[in-house]
């Protein structure tokens, strides 16, 4: 899994590549399994207080931990903040994420919330640390998925479609964590690491998976990849119809973790295979033939680009 | 040059997990004081039970109850044993495998000398009285006089390593057992004890020190002039260093916020409170604290705040000497605009 260097939770993806580019495997399996959901009930029941862990923030935990700094939301929470100030955000185009996410997750029979989702209800849902709504913090589950990797080689005995890696991108932020500075583009290196890798453009996208284990941390990868400029995802998805299925950018097609369920990314990995592979059902991209998978918050970020393979 | 500050810190807390399948059965077992392993469609007795077969990963067949006898193939003598060794007097870790198993189970051998021990020799199980379903419920193995060996009695020495007991089906071990547990959530609990001692490094213990005495030491980068709170032995932005120390007032202006609606473990803030960074002045980048002495919905980006300092025995060399910042009327509000981090971080 991901940690305070790496690319994030694409970290089991890129050493598979290398392993198999490397010789020592030929094929490796990629798998996450939580039961996150069934945990959480049963503390409940035993009347214990379900704790969130002090995981990733903004800058070295010694420095934030006291003051309310260590829980994730609270320091994302800060990033979505300055995003707002910095750009005249709002809540209401922040809301398209979440709102995105809830309408693919109904074409989902996976998904862990697959009630209608609607503008009003999302405004005026409980704020858990403002401008960060309940609706903007992904859902745990119980749940697995598993991505089998193999030498290019073996595609043409594969019996499904078969996906190409193209590119990873897994350049850190510049300041990961020394300081508490607040950087709204965390993806942007490993971003252009990607682009650099591929003949591909940003225009050439037909579905992403962007982490959203909160919205704001999607908006952040919006631009870091370059689909619109810094600072301007908030009118670049004012227009849901443009992130919807049909769009110009479907995103998050499976509901992403807002709504579908937080399988820590690797989830995003299996759909957009899924897509590529046209085995998406009634969400399927319309001939998808290349998808983007970017994870990971502040400081840890990865991204990788899909293609339909030859077989 | 000074000493760096030491604080000395304990975790206490008990790590508790749910066991199923085979090996619930088998802790659940031994708290009977019996010994239970699974048998697999290979006909080959593997203690402790697993639910598939280790070589070519199908369900294991069924269970079986082994006698609690065995001889032991492997051992290495512990003359001097630790705090946390099973025994408190010299003993031996062993590999022992029990009578009709066809693997070993690794525990410990009581032999009180070492020139007792000998691979190959028979031992059988020392069970405690009060048992917990924990493989320590078998206090040892002890070794056997040849009077006593029943098992090495009863079948000749060539068939006691094949010798099956009766197999019992996966399933009914739990009626056997008369346990109520729904399958699947047998509860282990490990106590967690770790003392540790924090040591922040001389550049921080000199800014924690500052605080005690309600000064704010920051950094000045000899690179990049950025200037950091808390100070850093290198600039993380050119990796100049050493900085040099400059004094900050302690106010300054609120980069970021948020008001918090949610309890999370271990907070003691009273809901909602404020979380929020803040550059002082004459800093480069913000720092994380509190704000208080103010409705949550006054709060903006913008907002001159000042430090409020602990008193007393509670102004220590601690980050917790500010307890919190609160709005400052009297000086003029600056624009915050792209102000959060040093010229050079970009």
């Amino acid at each position: 899994m991901g940690n305070f260097e790496g690319p994030a939770q694409l970290g089991p993806v890129l050493n598979a590549c290398l392993a198999i580019s490397a010789g020592l495997a030929r094929h490796v399996v990629v798998y996450r399994t939580v039961t996150e959901g069934s945990a959480r009930k049963r503390a409940r029941t035993d009347g214990a207080r379900s704790s969130a862990q002090p995981t990733g923030s903004a800058s070295g935990p010694e420095w934030i931990t006291a003051f309310g700094g260590g829980p994730a939301p609270i320091g994302y929470a800060l990033l979505a903040r300055r995003h707002f100030h910095e750009y005249g955000t709002s809540r209401e185009q922040l809301a398209q994420i979440a709102l995105t996410a809830r309408s693919n997750a109904q074409l989902n029979p996976k998904a862990v919330l697959r009630e209608p989702l609607s503008l009003a209800e999302y405004l005026g849902a409980r704020m858990i640390a403002d401008p960060l709504c309940l609706y903007d913090c992904d859902v745990y589950c119980d749940g697995s998925t598993a991505i089998v990797l193999s030498h290019a080689d073996y595609a043409r005995d594969a019996p499904r479609g078969v996906v190409r890696v193209e590119a990873m991108g897994i350049a850190p932020p510049a300041r990961a964590q020394y300081a508490q500075h607040i950087d709204l583009h965390p993806g942007e290196r490993a971003a252009a690491q990607m682009w650099a890798r591929s003949g591909l453009r940003p225009g050439d996208v037909d579905v992403a998976g962007l982490y959203d284990g909160f919205s704001i941390l999607t908006m952040l990868w919006l631009e870091a990849l370059g689909f619109c400029a810094p600072g301007e995802s908030g009118p670049f998805v004012e227009d849901a119809k443009r992130i919807s299925l049909g769009g110009e950018l479907p995103i998050n097609t499976n509901g992403g973790q807002l709504s579908g369920g937080r399988l820590h990314g690797l989830g995003f990995v299996h759909e957009m295979c899924l897509q590529l592979r046209g085995e998406a059902g009634e969400r399927q991209v319309r001939n998808a033939r290349v998808a983007l998978v970017a994870l990971g918050a502040l400081p840890y970020v990865g991204c990788m680009l899909l293609r339909v393979g030859e077989s | 040059m000074t000493e760096a500050l030491r604080a000395a810190h304990r975790i206490s807390f008990s790590y508790r997990r749910s066991v199923g399948g085979a090996l619930e059965r088998f802790l659940s077992g031994l708290a009977r004081a019996e010994i239970w392993g699974s048998l697999t469609k290979g006909g080959r007795v593997l203690v402790p039970p697993v639910d598939w077969e280790p070589e070519t990963g199908e369900a294991t067949a069924a269970l079986v109850r082994l006698e609690d006898t065995g001889v032991v193939r492997a051992w290495t003598w512990v003359d001097a044993p630790g705090a946390r060794q099973p025994l408190d007097r010299a003993f031996a870790y062993a590999l022992i495998q029990l009578d009709g198993a066809d693997s070993a189970l690794l525990h410990v051998v009581d032999a009180g000398d070492e020139s007792a021990m000998m691979t190959g020799m028979r031992v059988q199980a020392q069970w405690r009285p009060e048992r917990s379903g924990s493989i320590l419920d078998i206090r040892a193995f002890v070794p056997m006089a040849p009077g006593e060996d029943v098992a090495a009695q009863r079948l000749p020495a060539a068939e006691v390593s094949s010798a099956r007991p009766v197999p019992i089906p996966n399933g009914s071990a739990r009626g056997a057992a008369g346990s109520d547990r729904p399958s699947g959530l047998l509860e282990v609990v490990s106590d967690v004890d770790l003392e540790y001692a924090y040591e922040p490094g001389l550049s921080a213990s000199r800014f924690f020190r500052a605080l005690a005495e309600r000064r704010i030491a920051a950094g000045r980068c000899p690179g990049c002039g950025g200037v950091y709170v808390p100070p850093h032995p290198q600039c993380p932005a050119c990796g100049s260093g050493p900085m040099a120390e400059v004094e900050l007032a302690d106010h300054g202006v609120v980069t970021a916020y948020t008001v918090v609606h949610l309890p999370f473990h271990g907070m003691t803030s009273e809901l909602p409170f404020v979380s929020a960074r803040i550059r002082l002045d004459g800093a480069d980048v913000p720092i994380a604290h509190l704000l208080g002495e103010v409705r949550p919905e006054e709060v903006h980006v913008g907002q001159r705040v000042e430090a409020v300092w602990a008193d007393g025995e509670d102004l220590r060399p601690t980050w917790e000497a500010i307890r919190y910042f609160r709005p400052a009327g009297s000086f003029t509000a600056a624009s915050t605009r792209g102000a959060v981090g040093p010229a050079c971080d970009r």
